[in-house]
C-alpha cells in the first residue's frame, strides 16, 4: 500500500510515537489531581511537551500552549475569543470549514479575500485592499492550503494586522512540521492553530493553541481543571482552556514526534516532501488529460484533476494499492476560490516516510486510470 | 530544613521548577500539603539555604510564587 493522505492524517508514525503513548498509558495518572508519583509524572510530561512545543514554535511562555482534540478546537476557540455575533472577520479564500463552520454557527459577517493560489502577490494585495476599504474584527488565515499546498504569505499580513490592531488568527494545521515557524518573527499573532496528527506525526487527537497575546480567551467547555477547585473556572491558562482529564497517552506520544521531528526539520520533512511533489507534478503534467495545480512555496500537497470526477479517480487509486484523497477536502471554499468546486480535485499529500519509487509507481498507474 | 514556594496550578510549579534547575537550584514538585495554599495549589520544595537566591531567579523571570512558606 501506498499512502498519499497524509493531510487528513498522518498514518505511518515514528516508533518513539507508540513507545512513549505506551508507557503513558501504563504509567501515568491524571495529571494536575494529586500528589502521588503518577500524577506528577503526567504533569511533568505534558509540562516538557508544552516546552516542546515552545521550542519548535520559537516562543517562550509554555503555559500558553493549550492542548487540544485537534486543530479544530484550537479554531473554534481561537475564533470564539476574537469575534461574537455581529463581528466581521476578514478570512482567505483557502479556509477550512473548521472556520467558516464556526463563524457561520457565532454569527458573523465574513469578508473573503480570493486570488489565483500559489499567487501570494495577488493575495497581499487582496487583503491591503480589504483593509483599506475596512477595518475588520479579526483575520484569520490558512498557512498552508489543504488543498492545494500552497503557503500564504502570512508575515505580510500580521504586518497589517499589527499596524491596524486587528487580532491575527493562524490556521497552521498544514504548516506545522512542514516548515519552520517562528512566532516571534510575527509583528501580530494572537492565535496560532495546529494539528498534532498531520505533518507533526503525533496520535490522532491531538492538537494545538497557541495563545500568543493577550486578547482573552474563551473556553468551550468549563470544568474540573485540578486548579482554584473552590471557585469559579481559572481564567489563567492553561488552566482556563483545559478542563477535564487531558488526553495525556496522545499529548506523550506527540511530545516524542515532537522531539524526532525537531532533530529533522526542515531537510528531512519539508526538502523530501517538495521532492516527491516536483516529482509528481512534473510526471503528472506530462499525462494526457491531467490538469496539475503546482506552483512555487508549494508544501508536501498536490490537487489534480483529469478527465474522471476526483472520487472516482481515488477510488480507481485506491483499488490499485494507492491511497487518495477526492472532492473538497473539507474546504468548499477553496474550491470554489480555486475554480475547482465542480468535481473537487484529487488530492495527494505526503509524509517523511514516502519514497520517490511509491511516486514513480503513482506515476505508472495514475496515467492508465486518468 | 526546606522552604515551600506556592503555585495555583502544577504547571506554573513546573515551569518554576524548569526555571531553577536552569539556574542551578534543585526543586521538587508536590501537591501543597494542607494549610500552604489555597485549593488545589502545587508547590516546589527548595532547600532553606538556597529560598533566597530561588525567590530572587522566580521573581526576574516573572514566576513569582503566590506565597512562600518555611518548614517549622
Amino acid at each position: 500500500m501506498i499512502y498519499f493522505d497524509n493531510a487528513a492524517t498522518c498514518l505511518i508514525k515514528p516508533q518513539c510515537v507508540a513507545a512513549a503513548m505506551n508507557e503513558a498509558l501504563c504509567f501515568w495518572g491524571n495529571p494536575g489531581r494529586s500528589g502521588h508519583g503518577p500524577s506528577l509524572r503526567c504533569a511533568a510530561g505534558i509540562y516538557e511537551c508544552r516546552e516542546k512545543v515552545c521550542a519548535f514554535f520559537d516562543y517562550d511562555r509554555p503555559e500558553n500552549v493549550i492542548f487540544t482534540s485537534g486543530a479544530t478546537e484550537s479554531l473554534n476557540i481561537a475564533v470564539r475569543s476574537c469575534l461574537k455575533q455581529g463581528s466581521e472577520a476578514l478570512i482567505s479564500g483557502y479556509e477550512h470549514n473548521a472556520v467558516t463552520r464556526p463563524l457561520q454557527a457565532i454569527g458573523c459577517s465574513v469578508r473573503v479575500v480570493g486570488y489565483p493560489p500559489f499567487d501570494a502577490e495577488a493575495a497581499i494585495e487582496g487583503f491591503k485592499m480589504h483593509f483599506a476599504r475596512k477595518k475588520p474584527d479579526c483575520v484569520i488565515i490558512n498557512h498552508v492550503s489543504n488543498v492545494f499546498g500552497f503557503c500564504f504569505p502570512a508575515l505580510a499580513v500580521s504586518r497589517m494586522c499589527a499596524d491596524a490592531g486587528v487580532p491575527l488568527v493562524l490556521d497552521a494545521s498544514q504548516s506545522a512540521g512542514n516548515i519552520p515557524i517562528s512566532i516571534k518573527s510575527f509583528k501580530r499573532l494572537d492565535y496560532l492553530c495546529a494539528a498534532g496528527h498531520k505533518s507533526l506525526m503525533g496520535p490522532p487527537g491531538t492538537g494545538i493553541l497557541i495563545c500568543c497575546s493577550d486578547v482573552k480567551p474563551m473556553p468551550l467547555k468549563q470544568g474540573g481543571t485540578g486548579s482554584s477547585s473552590d471557585g469559579p473556572q481559572p481564567d489563567f491558562l492553561p488552566d482556563a482552556l483545559e478542563s477535564g482529564t487531558p488526553n495525556y497517552v496522545g499529548i506523550a506520544g506527540l511530545s516524542a514526534a515532537l522531539s524526532y521531528i525537531s532533530e529533522r526539520m526542515p531537510d528531512y520533512c519539508a526538502a523530501h516532501k517538495k521532492r516527491l511533489v516536483k516529482r509528481i507534478a512534473e510526471g503528472l503534467s506530462c499525462v494526457k488529460g491531467a490538469e496539475v495545480f503546482t506552483g512555487p512555496d508549494q508544501l508536501g500537497v498536490l490537487s489534480f484533476r483529469g478527465r474522471k470526477n476526483s472520487e472516482e479517480i481515488c477510488s480507481a487509486l485506491s483499488e490499485r494499492g494507492i491511497c487518495a484523497r477526492g472532492g473538497l477536502h473539507c474546504s468548499p471554499l477553496a474550491h470554489q476560490t480555486a475554480g475547482t468546486f465542480c468535481g473537487g480535485t484529487a488530492r495527494l499529500s505526503f509524509s517523511p516516510f514516502n519514497t520517490i519509487k511509491e511516486a514513480d509507481y503513482f506515476l505508472k498507474t495514475v496515467e492508465k486510470i486518468l | 530544613m526546606s522552604s515551600f514556594f506556592v503555585y495555583r496550578s502544577v504547571t506554573y510549579a513546573q515551569k518554576a521548577g524548569t526555571i531553577l534547575r536552569a539556574n542551578g537550584i534543585a526543586s521538587h514538585v508536590l501537591k501543597a500539603p494542607s494549610g500552604l495554599g489555597g485549593s488545589c495549589a502545587y508547590a516546589l520544595r527548595v532547600n532553606k539555604s538556597a529560598s533566597e537566591r530561588a525567590y530572587t531567579v522566580l521573581e526576574r523571570a516573572g514566576v513569582r510564587p503566590e506565597r512562600v512558606l518555611d518548614e517549622k
